[in-house]
């Protein structure tokens, strides 16, 4: 086109010349009789059809916008990143943290009509605790009664081993009545699920879960195959769906029949626990008064049981436990908060560019362009930053979803019927909300900017504007309320993190190493076979290099041993006293005081044939709730009255044996272990000088030593024991902590982009006022003076509203009260110090200013 | 030129152009230009700014062809020639034309003119 009109102008020029014109005055000449070339253009584009008129005109020029944005843009790198990183961090960050509380908590259960379903569990309302399981010998009773249920399912775990594997395999069973999967609404993968007949007592069939078949090779001809476990052979009679799990039993490698007798692969089970589907028009609130009524019926027939009630939950609640599901809503809160930070970060970013466009809006409009136009462009920046912002978001909400599966204790996911992880839905929905956020953030300054006039703008000296700028103060000052109440928060969390490991245990688990074994009543059916199994296994540690001492208990602390409930205490000598106190006991032989160098405060350890004797230990928590004092080595209590006489052997310091937290009470008692008929579940620990992990291979040995067929249970030193124990403080403290550390961050450089931008603007202010004499000290500190008015604002703001939120994280606390006097000071100390920071650059650069430079500028 | 008479020039510079290139077997913008004023004794004469729309548009609605070739003066020039459609559009506005003329001459005997 363009070639042509050249052609053409030249042909003229030619004539011109041989008219005899001045052959450059010839090309002017032609040049000016074509007339406006641009025109032409224009007019050769209507030729063309009006939609492809219409789309080459608008995509040109919105080509050029996009390219003036991204030049716009790349002028301003702090302002483009600093935008997009704090929005995709924000969001990024919630859409992680949403993907895990959605997948552990609110995800209704892949089953059908998961809303009916209910768990019931023993609850005590004194110290909010629920068992997930009903005594067995009330199963019948309490089933036959619960007219509310329309369906009714028993379940219960137990773990047995597999032997004719590779290795002896430790298999994890899910105990189900024939009725679990329909109550569930599953139909199995493959083969049949379980009927009626498999109820009998002595049927040995199971249902494979779809990862245990995975991992066993995907046989296809498993349905029909056998197993052999405890030493008996067993039937798989079909696959369980692919992606089923069922809550609360974690992982569940097979199914057996619960049979008609109560018992499960020989085994009389002693809890059982209950799933049940409301019958129709029934609400949870008048299921659970009816459960109320028959509960005390049943607690009639026990007398003993003051304060345990049946409760009825939603299965879906059983996901998690009480406390993992309020640290996730922690978390959550926390992640919302570090959000809002960040979107008015991002406000306020686009405040200050809004500022900066006026100028720059002005000249254009200047030049003829129309408001649209102007709009459109402020648009298409807006929409570039948003676009970045999305695909920022998503890429950190993927990896940071992958950093959590990594980090997630497996309390977290025991209970999880749905993986959690982006898929693409999560991942979209990520994006979108980073995309709208980013146009939201843009919008009202946008459409101020574009509402400039030109004149006074074009110049760019007009001043900051008053209420834009009131509103950037108050929009600085609630980042920095925000983020203090994220920094007191992950504060309180550190603080009692840091209490709980400080707790002392009443064990030193340094040089402790320990093995647990559960032995399989098939082949360890008398105390006698325990007993020989046990002293060979202690023969060998004890003849280990550099153990010290050899004990044997059940479990180590702080995990493992037992719990009682439902006593009466009574010291000799005074009457009976029923108490709702929980009491942790742990089944030990001679010596495991020496192992756990625990210290004696009364008395002696204990000795051989103590247990003739009824003789016990008992920490000093236990001695003060029956005696009401330490010093009572000799005395003798029980906790029911039906029960003998025990006597104090001697009272120890006080041991954590349900951890650091007192998770179900401080009271511990030791029974002395039955050397002849020792119990099935058993840990050998051992104390010794050197690294106890360095102990743990030849320990393993010496196990498989005696059975090479026995799967070991666990096999750690006292801290990894320890370590497990803490996982969930230690996770939730860490999430917590980094996402304060971003909103930290977040709210310095919100207020380092805000005083920057105003000491840029003020520069000719600067300039004047230094010129006039003003010494560099006195503008830096006006500068610092601002930034510190906001920074103490925000602080103040932020610490009494902290002390409203932060009460609801009390029950996660250990040591540390909501309103910590420590925390709050740090953190307004943190947050000052930041402010300060914040301000000092930019105050610095200000005063760097020179004034000739400056006023010649204008 | 007024708007009217733009109008005008707009109905009558198709069968301009075609006339003009008829005679001919290929003429590139400034030789159809020529063609026109020199054929119609400098009667009229065709503005630059509206005969290449006009040619493109012809082109485009396929009443003629184009070609890049070379000019006897060593230029790359765009050669433009009639197609079959355009010959038959050429018959057309002949004849629309004519009997135009002859309606406009018709109405002026009416009128009392001669």
């Amino acid at each position: 086109m363009d070639q042509e009109i050249r052609h053409h102008m030249e042909e003229v020029a030619d004539r011109l010349v041989a008219e005899g014109w001045d052959p450059d005055e010839a090309r002017i000449e032609a040049r000016r009789r074509f007339g406006d070339t641009a025109r032409y253009r224009a007019e050769m584009l209507s030729e063309t059809d009006d939609e492809g008129r219409w789309m080459m005109e608008t995509m040109a020029s919105l080509a050029q916008d996009v390219r003036l944005a991204f030049r716009g843009l790349r002028k301003r790198p702090m302002f483009a990143w600093t935008l997009v990183l704090t929005l995709a961090v924000g969001i990024g960050a919630a859409g992680a943290i949403f993907s895990m509380v959605d997948a552990v908590l609110l995800r209704p259960l892949p089953y059908a009509d998961p809303g009916r379903l209910v768990k019931v569990g023993l609850h005590l309302e004194e110290r909010n605790f629920t068992i997930p399981s009903l005594q067995a010998d009330q199963i019948e009773s309490w089933t036959a009664e619960a007219d509310f249920f329309s369906e009714i399912g028993l379940h219960e775990t137990l773990s047995l081993v597999r032997t004719d594997g590779p290795e002896p395999e430790q298999l994890a069973i899910l105990v189900a009545s024939p009725e679990l999967d329909e109550v569930l609404g599953m139909t199995v993968g493959a083969g049949r699920s379980f009927g009626s007949d498999d109820a009998r007592p002595g049927g040995r069939v199971a249902l494979m879960s779809y990862p245990y078949w995975r991992r066993t090779g995907s046989d296809p001809d498993a349905v029909g195959s056998t197993l052999r476990i405890d030493d008996e052979t067993w039937t798989v009679v079909g696959i369980l769906p692919r992606g089923f799990k069922f809550p609360i039993a974690g992982r569940a490698d097979l199914w057996i029949p619960l049979a008609t007798d109560g018992t499960a692969a020989g085994r009389t089970l002693s809890q059982i626990s209950v799933v049940g589907r409301l019958v129709d028009d029934i609400t949870l609130a008048s299921a659970q008064e009816r459960a109320d009524a028959l509960g005390l019926a049943l607690d009639d027939s026990q007398p003993h049981e003051i304060g345990w009630s049946t409760r009825l939950d939603p299965l879906g609640d059983w996901r998690a436990n009480p406390v993992t599901a309020r640290g996730l809503w922690t978390a959550f809160g926390a992640v919302v908060g570090m959000l809002l930070i960040a979107i008015l970060n991002a406000t306020n970013l686009q405040l200050v560019r809004a500022e900066e466009r006026q100028a720059e809006v002005g000249v254009r409009k200047a030049l003829g362009a129309s408001r649209s136009r102007v709009v459109r462009s402020v648009v298409v920046e807006s929409v570039v930053l948003a676009l970045l912002a999305g695909v920022c978001a998503t890429g950190l909400a993927w990896a940071a979803v992958e950093g959590l599966r990594a980090i997630a204790p497996e309390e977290l996911t025991f209970g999880m019927v749905h993986d959690f992880g982006l898929e693409g839905r999560a991942l979209t929905t990520v994006f979108l909300a980073a995309l709208g956020a980013g146009l939201l953030v843009a919008l009202f300054p946008a459409l101020q900017s574009a509402r400039s006039r030109f004149g006074g703008d074009a110049v760019g000296r007009r001043l900051t504007d008053r209420r834009t700028r009131r509103l950037r103060d108050l929009l600085v000052a609630g980042e920095i309320a925000l983020s203090v109440v994220l920094l007191v928060g992950a504060g309180l969390f550190l603080r009692s993190f840091a209490a709980v490991n400080q707790v002392d245990l009443g064990v030193d688990v340094e040089r402790i190493a320990a093995v647990t074994v559960s032995l399989p009543s098939s082949r360890y059916g008398t105390g006698a076979d325990r007993a020989e199994f046990a002293r060979q296994v202690l023969l060998r540690l004890e003849g280990l290099a550099g153990a010290q001492s050899v004990a044997l208990a059940q479990g180590l602390p702080p995990q493992g041993g037992g719990l009682s409930f439902n006593l009466e205490l009574q010291a000799e000598g005074e009457d009976p006293r029923p108490t709702d106190e929980l009491v942790m006991f742990n089944v030990v032989r001679p010596g495991y005081l020496d192992v756990l160098g625990t210290e004696l405060v009364d008395g002696r350890g204990l000795r051989e044939g103590d247990r003739d004797l009824n003789g016990v230990l008992i920490d000093r928590d236990l001695a003060r709730m029956v005696f009401g004092s330490e010093a009572v080595a000799g005395r003798r209590f029980r906790f029911d009255p039906d029960d003998d006489w025990m006597t104090v052997m001697g009272v120890i310091q006080d041991i954590k044996l349900s951890g650091p937290d007192d998770q179900y009470g401080a009271a511990a008692i030791l029974y002395p272990m039955d050397a002849a008929a020792p119990p099935a579940f058993l840990t050998f620990a051992v104390r010794t000088a050197g690294d106890p992990g360095r102990l743990l291979p030849t320990m393993r040995a010496a196990v498989l030593e005696v059975d090479a067929r026995l799967p070991l249970q666990a096999l750690q030193t006292g801290e990894e024991a320890l370590s497990e124990a803490l996982v969930r403080p230690r996770f939730l403290t860490l999430l917590i902590s980094v996402l304060a550390g971003i909103s930290l961050l977040l709210a310095t450089v919100g207020l380092f982009g805000v005083v920057s931008y105003t000491v840029a603007r003020g520069r000719r202010e600067m300039g004047i006022r230094m010129a006039l004499g003003a010494s560099g000290g006195r503008v830096r500190a006006g500068v610092l003076r601002w930034g510190l008015v906001v920074a103490t604002l925000g602080v103040v703001f932020g610490l009494a509203a902290a002390a409203f939120v932060d009460d609801l994280a009390e029950s996660l606390l250990f040591g540390v009260a909501p309103g910590d006097l420590v925390t709050n000071l740090a953190v307004a100390v943190t947050m000052m110090t930041a402010a300060l920071l914040a301000c000092w650059w930019p105050a610095v650069r200000a005063t760097k200013v020179d004034p000739v430079e400056v006023l010649r500028a204008e | 030129m007024s708007r009217g008479d733009l109008d005008l020039l707009k109905g009558t510079l198709d069968l301009l152009v075609l006339t003009a290139l008829a005679g001919e077997e290929e003429l590139h913008g400034f030789e159809v230009l020529d063609r026109i004023r020199a054929g119609t004794g400098d009667a009229l004469i065709v503005e630059e700014g509206a005969l290449y729309p006009a040619l493109h548009r012809m082109q485009k609605r396929g009443w003629l062809a184009a070609t890049w070739g070379v000019s006897e003066k060593g230029r790359r020039a765009k050669y433009y020639r009639l197609t079959a459609d355009g010959r038959r559009a050429l018959t057309e506005e002949r004849a629309a034309w004519s009997s135009y003329v002859e309606a406009v001459a018709r109405l002026g005997r009416a009128s009392g003119l001669t």
